[in-house]
C-alpha cells in the first residue's frame, strides 16, 4: 500500500490523531528492533479490531504499580489499549463490576475464550500456609474465597499465554525478600506454568505493549532469554546502553550525591549502580513515555528487573552485597582482607617460630652429618 | 700439641633437572598475568586512585584497566592451556600427579606439615614439587580456574555476539544457575582474595624452604635445576622421586 493512501485510510480512526498514532507505531517498531517498513504493518495489526485479544488481568500480592504504569500509557492511551487494541475483560482495579458479578464475569471470559485469551499477571503468589485454624497453602492471599494459587493456576492453564508484568509476578519481588514469611514466589515458580516475563518495578508499559503488538503481528510471543524475558527489551544490560557509560570508561565517577561529579552527570558505579548486572532497556525506552529513568535522574540502577534483586542487589548504595557467614555479616572486602591478613599472619608466626627454634632445627640437620 | 678437629669432608652438591625451561617460563607468565589481573581487578572493583580528567573522551582509565584485565586474562588462559597440555601430552612424567590431592599426596603433605611445624618425624625430600607445595599449587590453579570461569561469565554479556556466537546464551544459562551476574561478580571478587592469600603462603613457603633446607629450591623456577647433596642424587638416580629422612 502506498504510504499516502495508507495514511488517508487510517486518518482519524482513533482518538489519537494520525501523527500521534504513527508516532506510537514507530516507537513500538523501535522497541522491537524492527525496520521502518514494519511501521505500517504494526498500524494495520493494531487496527484489525477483529483480532482484539481478550485479556484477563489478575492482581496477586502486589502494590498495583504495574497497573498504574499501564494506565499511564499515552501512546496509545489507556482507552485505546483497554478497549480497542486489547479487550481487557477482567481487571479488578479498573472494571466496573464487583463482588459476585465480577466472579461471574471471570468465569464467563474464561469459558468463552478458552485457550485464546491472554492472562496478564501482576504480583507474586504466596505459597506459605498461614498459622492458625483454617489456614491452607497459599492462604495468605485469598480472592473470592479462592487462594491466589488456585486462581492463577486456573486462569493460566486455560490461557493462550500467561504474561507476567512487574518483578513480583516474574520472580517474587520485595515480598519474597528473606525470610519471606508468606512464601511468596513468582507465578511460574509457584504454579509451574511457563510465563513470559516483563519484569521491572514497575515494568515499562512500552515493553508490555510491544509484546502484545508482537502477538498481534505474528500470533506468537517474542523470543525470550533463559529467564523468559523478551530479548528485544532484556537482551542487553543497562550498562551497555547507558548515557553515562563514557564516564565509566573514562574513570569519572560520582563519589557522593550532590558533588561536582554528580553535577557533571558522571557514572554512578561507585554509588552502587547495578547497571552492569541488570538486563533492561530503560536507557532506550525510558519511563513515562520517554520522560526519564533512574540513572538519567542521577540515581544508580537498583537492578529491579533481575531475579532476587531485593536480596542480591542490596545494599543499594554498595556495589557488592555483604558476605553472610555464620555470626558475621561484613563487606566482601573486609572478609577478603581478613583472609589475606590471616595468611600473612600465619606465615609470620610460622617464620618467627622456626627462626626461634632454628638452633634445634640446624643441630638436628648437623647431627645427621 | 693442640689437636684440631678434623675438617668435615666437603659435601658435594649436584644440579638435578626438575622442570623444563618452558615450564619455568610459563610460571612467570602466570605470575605476571595474575599480578596484573589483581591490580586491575582492584581498580575495577573500586576505582580509587585514578580519576579521568577533562571530558569523557579525553580519558580512558577504566577502559584501559578493563582492557589490561582482559589482555592479562588471555595470557593466563593461554598459559593455563599450555601448562595442562605439557603435563598431559608432552612430558614423559605426568607432573600433574604431583599436585592433585590424591590420598598419597595428602598423606605426604600431612607428614611434611607435621615436620615443618615440629621438626620431628620421618619425612621425605622430593625431587619435584613436594606434596605440601603441590596442594598449595593445586589451590592456586583451582582459584585461577574459577576466576577464568566466572571472568568469562562476566565478559560474555558485553562481548561481541557475532564472534562468540552460541557461547553468549550458554553463558547466560550458567549465570542463571549461579544466581545472576551479581552473584558471579561476588564470587569473582571473593576468590581474588583467596588467590591472594594462597600467593602469600606460596611465596612464603618457597622462601622459607629455601632458607631452611640445604636443597636450593627457589632457583628451580628460574633455571629448572634444583641442588641436592650426593647421597640424595644417588637415590634419585635409581629412579626414586623422593629421599626418605628417618626419625633417628
Ligand atoms: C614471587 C613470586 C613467586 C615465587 C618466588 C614462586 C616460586 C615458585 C617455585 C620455586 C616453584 C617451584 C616449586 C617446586 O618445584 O617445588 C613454584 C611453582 C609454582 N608456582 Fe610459584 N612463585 C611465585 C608466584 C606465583 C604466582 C603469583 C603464581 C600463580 C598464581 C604461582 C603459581 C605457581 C604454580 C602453578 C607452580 C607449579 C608450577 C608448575 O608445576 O608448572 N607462583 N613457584
Ligand atoms: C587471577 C585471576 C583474576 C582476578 C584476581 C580477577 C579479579 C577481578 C576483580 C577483583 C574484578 C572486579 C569485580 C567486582 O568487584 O565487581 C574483576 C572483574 C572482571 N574480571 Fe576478573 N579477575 C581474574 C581473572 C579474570 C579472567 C580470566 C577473566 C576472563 C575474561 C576476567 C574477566 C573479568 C570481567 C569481565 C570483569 C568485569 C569487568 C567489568 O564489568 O567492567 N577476570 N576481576
Ligand atoms: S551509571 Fe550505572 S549503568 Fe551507567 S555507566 Fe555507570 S555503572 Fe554503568
Amino acid at each position: 500500500m502506498e504510504q499516502k493512501e495508507f495514511m488517508e485510510k487510517h486518518k482519524m480512526l482513533y482518538s489519537l490523531d494520525r501523527r500521534e498514532f504513527m508516532l506510537f507505531c514507530t516507537k513500538i517498531a523501535a522497541v522491537l528492533g524492527l525496520a521502518p517498513s514494519f511501521i505500517p504493518k504494526i498500524a494495520e495489526a493494531i487496527e484489525e479490531g477483529a483480532k482484539k485479544p481478550s485479556v484477563i488481568w489478575l492482581h496477586l500480592a502486589e502494590c498495583t504499580g504495574d497497573s498504574e504504569a499501564f494506565i499511564r500509557s499515552t501512546y496509545p492511551s489507556i482507552e485505546e489499549l483497554v478497549l480497542n487494541i486489547l479487550s481487557v475483560d477482567y481487571h479488578e482495579t479498573i472494571m466496573a463490576s464487583a463482588g459476585d458479578q465480577a466472579e461471574e464475569l471471570l468465569e464467563k471470559v474464561m469459558r468463552e475464550n478458552k485457550g485464546k485469551y491472554l492472562a496478564i499477571l501482576e504480583g507474586a503468589i504466596p505459597t506459605g500456609t498461614p498459622p492458625g485454624p483454617g489456614g491452607k497453602p497459599g492462604g495468605f492471599l485469598t480472592i473470592g474465597k479462592r487462594t491466589g494459587m488456585e486462581l492463577a493456576r486456573e486462569v493460566c492453564s486455560n490461557a493462550f499465554a500467561a504474561i507476567c508484568v512487574g518483578t513480583c509476578s516474574c520472580f517474587g519481588g520485595v515480598q519474597a525478600q528473606y525470610p519471606n514469611p508468606t512464601g511468596a514466589k513468582g507465578v511460574e515458580d509457584a504454579i509451574g506454568v511457563p510465563t513470559l516475563k516483563i519484569p521491572g518495578c514497575p515494568h515499562n508499559v512500552v515493553n508490555s505493549v510491544a509484546t502484545v503488538v508482537n502477538f498481534l503481528l505474528l500470533g506468537s510471543l517474542p523470543r525470550t532469554d533463559k529467564y523468559g524475558r523478551p530479548l528485544f527489551a532484556y537482551g542487553k544490560r543497562i550498562h551497555d546502553h547507558c548515557p553515562r557509560r563514557a564516564h565509566f570508561d573514562a574513570g569519572q565517577f560520582v563519589e557522593k550525591f550532590g558533588d561536582e561529579g554528580a553535577m557533571n552527570r558522571y557514572c554512578l558505579y561507585k554509588m552502587g549502580c547495578k547497571g552492569p548486572q541488570t538486563y533492561h532497556n530503560c536507557s532506550l525506552a525510558e519511563y513515562n513515555d520517554g520522560t526519564s529513568w533512574p540513572v538519567k535522574g542521577g540515581h544508580g540502577c537498583i537492578g529491579c528487573s533481575e531475579p532476587n534483586f531485593w536480596d542480591d542487589m542490596a545494599p543499594f548504595y554498595e556495589r557488592l552485597p555483604d558476605v553472610k557467614l555464620p555470626g558475621v555479616e561484613a563487606t566482601a572486602d573486609k572478609v577478603g582482607f581478613a583472609l589475606v591478613g590471616a595468611a600473612a599472619a600465619g606465615a609470620a608466626v610460622h617464620g618467627a617460630y622456626t627462626f626461634i627454634n632454628r638452633g634445634k632445627f640446624r643441630n638436628r640437620e648437623e647431627e645427621k652429618e | 700439641m693442640a689437636s684440631y678437629p678434623k675438617a668435615a669432608p666437603k659435601k658435594v652438591y649436584y644440579l638435578v633437572r626438575t622442570r623444563s625451561l618452558f615450564s619455568c617460563f610459563l610460571h612467570w607468565v602466570f605470575f605476571l598475568s595474575v599480578v596484573v589481573l589483581i591490580l586491575t581487578g582492584f581498580y575495577i572493583a573500586s576505582p580509587l586512585l585514578f580519576h579521568g580528567h577533562g571530558e569523557a573522551f579525553q580519558a580512558y582509565i577504566m577502559g584501559y584497566a578493563r582492557l589490561s584485565h582482559f589482555v592479562a586474562a588471555t595470557f593466563l588462559i593461554a598459559g593455563f592451556a599450555l601448562r595442562l597440555y605439557l603435563s598431559f601430552f608432552l612430558c614423559s612424567r605426568h607432573d600433574i600427579l604431583d599436585i592433585l590431592p590424591t590420598p598419597k599426596n595428602i598423606a605426604g603433605a600431612a607428614k611434611l606439615a607435621f615436620y615443618y611445624l615440629t621438626f620431628h618425624g620421618p619425612h621425605h625430600i622430593y625431587r619435584y614439587v613436594n606434596p605440601l607445595g603441590g596442594i598449595g599449587v593445586f589451590s592456586l590453579i583451582t582459584f585461577c580456574a574459577v576466576q577464568i570461569g566466572t571472568g568469562f561469565l562476566l565478559y560474555l554479556p558485553c562481548a561481541d555476539p557475532i564472534f562468540w556466537g552460541g557461547a553468549v546464551p550458554l553463558a547466560q544459562s550458567l549465570v542463571l544457575k549461579l544466581g545472576g551476574l551479581q552473584s558471579v561478580r561476588l564470587i569473582h571478587h571473593i576468590v581474588m582474595f583467596f588467590l591472594m592469600a594462597f600467593i602469600v603462603i606460596h611465596v612464603y613457603l618457597q622462601i622459607w624452604k629455601n632458607t631452611m633446607f640445604e636443597e636450593a629450591d627457589i632457583a628451580s623456577i628460574f633455571s629448572g635445576y634444583k641442588m641436592f647433596p650426593e647421597e640424595i642424587v644417588r637415590v634419585f638416580d635409581k629412579g626414586f622421586e623422593s629421599y626418605e629422612v628417618k626419625e633417628e
